[in-house]
């Protein structure tokens, strides 16, 4: 009998954790579309492609929510699964987030497309960090579906690469407003784009922070790198 | 219940025993009918043991290869033969057996597609190196996890939550694959192409392709189709206007001098649909090569004079035209009516993009490795550095308005470019903003001869 539960158990925790992932790959998508209406040409229903799926992504943080919430109550798991259940709330939410940003990102590209004051060309480095976004949120995602607390850990320093990215942003464009006044309202734009980048890669972190406190059972939202790899050794 | 045949070695010792004590006691009395039995038995239970020891220190030994059995005697050495043949028959299925698999690996990893089997729920049992580099996956890590979980892409976890008709017949799994194409993955940068097929019980085999060479070709094709169409849709446009225009206003109303103009109009657009579709055909057949190439030695002088007169005519004297030609007249060898389309097109974008009143210069001349080198130079409006990466394209326009109004197709370089991959030459451009281009092509000293 308990063996029994246990395994059913086990079945519904894969299967909660199954559904975050699975929200994951949506807001991938997401992004991966929002990128690249900002490199190329895209057809114009791509935005509204973008919102219908942001609709899809905001019900199932609710579903998840939802199964963490009866799960916890039918089940009152204990140890690492409470923790896990407790993450994957925060998880969602992060997920959530970078959802938002991702549609801004696109709604952002589609006035920016076939701009003539701000070419491609000058918001070149915008495009690239949000690729880079692309893979730090895709790498988050992996090292949550494995449990990876070392790629959790290097994912660190990849945020750390798009914080840099966006100084070096703003300040390429304040440059260009100032060579050039007509370009301040397509800069503003380029750089809330850039903003929304930068965020993402904020969450991408919290996403492997909520990792590290699955696996180590601590808290490291407010720790420091060393910290955190001094707490690792320990634990080994 | 089958008792131990009575003849049977293993009661040899024990009725020996026996029969010894019976002796004994006959001779000696009891005593020493038990003191016999007691080192009858002792000797017996001796015997027995050692054998067993041996047996049990065999036991130790490796699984991998055969190991010789212990020597035995009486009992002991029949069941060891027997042990030792069970043991040698094991070993040699277990070499065959082993052999088998490690052929059905290398086969797997020698498959130029990628393979993954799925459980009943979708997890990963087993993958080859292609499926776990082009779907991002390690097997010493990701065995037993649920694909969905690394591959997330909402069209892929769609495709795999599809139910597999397990009771369709094989022809009919043949005739229905399952696949779907998915756009470059992150991590590998590559289009795949899929399908899955029920496998073992309720599990599942994914086969994975690489499709990034075809997607890409149809990428193309698409973006060429579709700029040909808008090509040909503006001055189209213009005409159908004009067309509705004429035939909807009496022609009391239309003073005769607009309706001149409006035919005019027309026929500009017409000429510039025409040569589009000319360019196009041109470099089809330069492309497909279906044109047999006519190849001959044929002098370059006069061919460059002839240039040089088509580019006055064209320069309708708004232009300052020069030519320089070696002291000592070259042969080409080549196709001489497509080395002249190419140079044309040079020679025409020099007119249309060099100001009145510039210059353009002309020149043949054969380099130190006795290359032949083509060169145009103006004094036109130049290109700027970051268009000349992509100038030869198809349609690239560094400035579409310009390009248009002085009947650019946009597919000259385009020609330009393939005819002289055809002749194995090549083309370099420079250029500086306002101050004008250099377009050298280059063909290869095989083709030259002085």
């Amino acid at each position: 009998m308990t063996t029994h539960m246990s395994k059913q158990f086990d079945i519904e925790m894969e299967a909660i954790r199954s559904n975050v992932l699975a929200m994951g790959g949506m807001v991938e998508t997401q992004l991966a579309r929002a990128v690249s209406a900002l490199s190329e040409d895209e057809n114009p229903e791509l935005l509204d492609i973008v919102k219908r799926n942001e609709k899809d992504i905001n019900q199932m943080q609710i579903d998840i929510d939802l199964q963490c919430a009866q799960i916890i109550a039918r089940r009152q798991p204990a140890a690492v699964d409470l923790r896990v259940i407790l993450t994957i709330s925060k998880v969602v939410n992060d997920l959530e987030r970078v959802g938002d940003e991702a549609k801004k990102i696109a709604r952002k590209a589609a006035r920016l497309q076939g701009n003539e004051r701000l070419t491609r060309m000058q918001y070149y480095d915008t495009i690239h960090a949000g690729e880079l976004a692309q893979t730090v949120l895709h790498r988050s995602l992996n090292a949550f579906a494995r449990l990876d607390i070392d790629e959790a850990i290097a994912i660190y320093d990849a945020d750390d690469e798009i914080d840099m990215a966006f100084d070096v942003i703003t300040r390429q464009l304040i440059g260009f407003m100032m060579e050039d006044p007509r370009t301040i309202s397509s800069a503003l734009e380029v750089l809330f784009v850039a903003k929304s980048i930068e965020r993402i890669g904020d969450h991408a972190k919290n996403i492997a922070e909520a990792i590290v406190q699955v696996v180590m059972g601590k808290d490291v939202r407010h720790a420091s790198l060393e910290e955190i790899k001094a707490g690792l050794a320990e634990r080994e | 219940m089958t008792l131990p045949p009575l003849y049977n070695r293993g009661w040899l010792l024990p009725s020996l025993v026996i029969v010894l004590t019976l002796i004994a006691g006959g001779l000696g009395g009891v005593w020493a009918a038990l003191i016999v039995l007691a080192l009858g038995f002792a000797g017996v239970t001796a015997f027995h043991l050692t054998h067993l020891y041996r047996l049990q220190r065999w036991t130790g030994s490796s699984l991998e290869h055969y190991t010789p059995l212990p020597e035995g005697a009486g009992i002991w050495g029949d069941v060891l033969a027997a042990l030792s043949r069970r043991e040698q028959k094991r070993v040699a299925f277990q070499t065959v057996q082993k052999r088998t698999i490690e052929q059905f690996h290398r086969m797997a990893e020698a498959l130029p597609d990628g393979v993954v089997v799925l459980d009943g729920r979708r997890h990963i049992e087993w993958a080859n190196g292609r499926a776990q580099q082009w779907l991002a996956l390690d097997l010493e890590k990701d065995r037993g996890r649920p694909l969905g979980n690394l591959v997330r892409m909402p069209e892929f976890l769609r495709f795999l939550a599809d139910d597999l008709d397990e009771t369709v017949s094989e022809e009919a799994v043949q005739s229905q694959p399952r696949l779907l194409v998915i756009p470059p993955v992150l991590d590998t940068g590559k289009a795949l192409a899929l399908q899955q097929v029920p496998f073992g019980q309720g599990g599942r085999l994914l086969l994975v392709r690489d499709v990034t060479q075809y997607e890409a070709a149809a990428r193309l094709r698409r973006e060429f189709i579709a700029s040909v169409s808008h090509e040909l849709k503006t001055p189209l446009t213009v005409i159908v206007g004009f067309l509705e225009t004429l035939q909807e206003t009496p022609p009391a109303e239309m003073p005769e001098q607009t309706r001149a103009h409006y035919f005019d109009l027309m026929r500009t657009q017409a000429g510039s649909m025409q040569r589009l579709v000319d360019d196009l055909l041109t470099l089809s057949a330069l492309e497909t090569g279906a044109r047999e190439k006519e190849e001959e030695w044929f002098a370059a002088s006069p061919l460059l004079q002839s240039l040089q007169q088509q580019t006055q005519v064209l320069s309708q004297g708004k232009h300052e035209v020069m030519l320089t030609l070696p002291k000592e007249d070259t042969q080409i060898h080549g196709a001489r009516d497509e080395l002249a389309s190419a140079f044309t097109n040079l020679l025409t974008n020099a007119v249309r993009y060099t100001p009145e009143g510039g210059k353009i210069a002309l020149s043949w001349t054969v380099d130190g490795e006795g290359r032949g080198v083509f060169t145009v130079r103006d004094t036109g409006i130049g290109i700027a550095a970051e268009h000349l990466p992509r100038l030869t394209e198809r349609f690239y326009r560094v400035d579409r308005g310009r390009s248009r109004a002085s009947g650019g197709t946009g597919l000259g370089l385009a020609i330009v470019k393939h005819v002289l991959i055809r002749h194995q030459g090549e083309l370099a451009i420079d250029s500086k903003v306002n101050k004008g281009s250099i377009f050298s092509a280059t063909l290869p000293a095989a083709r030259i001869k002085q």
